[in-house]
């Protein structure tokens, strides 16, 4: 009888013990940090956000496309349990720059350039100016010079044959 | 590596003469102008030596020779004489033509490309600047 009784002690205070461990059960930074990295993997739109978690604080920061995904990121930060906030330093990136005008201008540039070098194709998309067909080595300094001149965000010649 | 290191040789003259350098992470871009045409065709052969026929497509080198309005150029187009031009740009009506190798004179500029002329008959007009050179 005894010995039941304190059987029934032990393993009522050993639920106690095992309750009170449970409930204060210590997460660690490292953990919550896994556990946000967890939430941001789920999304390509999340690709450039970075967690830095101290003393149960996370703070995000980078940079996302829109209003919309930064909303959709707190909302799914809400099923992280155990992080006492969160802390968004987090920017909304600027609009793609619209190329319409610059590539028109390179349009304009390039009739000029291309002129006198009859056998080079010239393509434009957002300001990169990519460079088909052939052109003789003794006029190539000379075409990329007119191009350069242009300013343009980048000029692509690997497709074009260099005799 | 760095784009800027290897485009140093480059970067390093450039910066001499006030260029502006920009990194974009794949392309780096020097504007600006140096003094001579020799200096920018050094700056060219450079950049064929470090890229062989600027192939990486890394670089937008838009460096032009400082010339103001009041100097004499040269038409140093490859052979043909140069068209002189109504209007600033090829949809434009010939006006007359400055031989290949005449020194005529820079009177204005439209825009970095066309610039306005006066060739050796008196006769005024639009030229591409990329074939005048700074005497």
């Amino acid at each position: 009888m005894k010995t039941l009784r304190f059987l029934s002690v032990f393993v009522l205070s050993m639920a106690l013990v095992a309750g009170v461990f449970s409930s204060c059960k210590k997460v660690s930074d490292a953990d919550l940090k896994t556990a946000v990295e967890t939430v941001l993997a789920t999304s390509g739109d999340y690709s450039a956000v970075v967690v830095d978690v101290k003393d149960k604080v996370a703070t995000l920061s980078g940079v996302v496309s829109s209003e919309e995904v930064k909303t959709a990121l707190d909302a799914a930060l809400k099923s992280v349990k155990g992080l006492k906030s969160i802390e968004s330093l987090i920017e909304i990136a600027p609009p793609a720059p619209d190329f319409t005008a610059i590539d028109a201008a390179l349009q304009t540039g390039l009739a000029a350039a291309l002129k006198d070098h009859q056998k080079v194709i010239a393509s434009v998309k957002d300001g990169i100016v990519t460079l088909k067909g052939e052109i003789k080595k003794a006029d190539l300094a000379t075409l990329m010079q007119k191009i350069s001149a242009l300013s343009p965000v980048q000029i692509l010649n690997d497709s074009l044959t260099v005799k | 590596m760095a784009l800027i290191e290897k485009y140093k040789e480059i970067v390093d003259i450039a910066q001499q003469y006030g260029a502006t350098i920009t990194d974009s992470g794949n392309v780096l871009k020097i504007e600006g102008s140096v003094p001579s045409a020799d200096l920018k065709n050094k700056l060219w052969d450079i950049y064929d030596r470090i890229d062989p026929n600027f192939k990486s497509g890394d670089l937008v080198l838009n460096v032009n020779v400082d010339t103001p309005v009041g100097s004499k150029v040269k038409v140093i187009t490859k052979e043909s004489n140069l068209n002189i031009r109504k209007g600033p740009g090829i949809d434009q009506p010939i006006v007359g033509k400055a031989a290949h190798g005449a020194i005529i004179d820079l009177i204005g500029k439209a825009n970095d490309q066309w610039w306005l002329v006066r060739d050796t008959d008196g006769e005024e007009g639009y030229a591409y600047s990329q074939y005048l050179e700074l005497v």
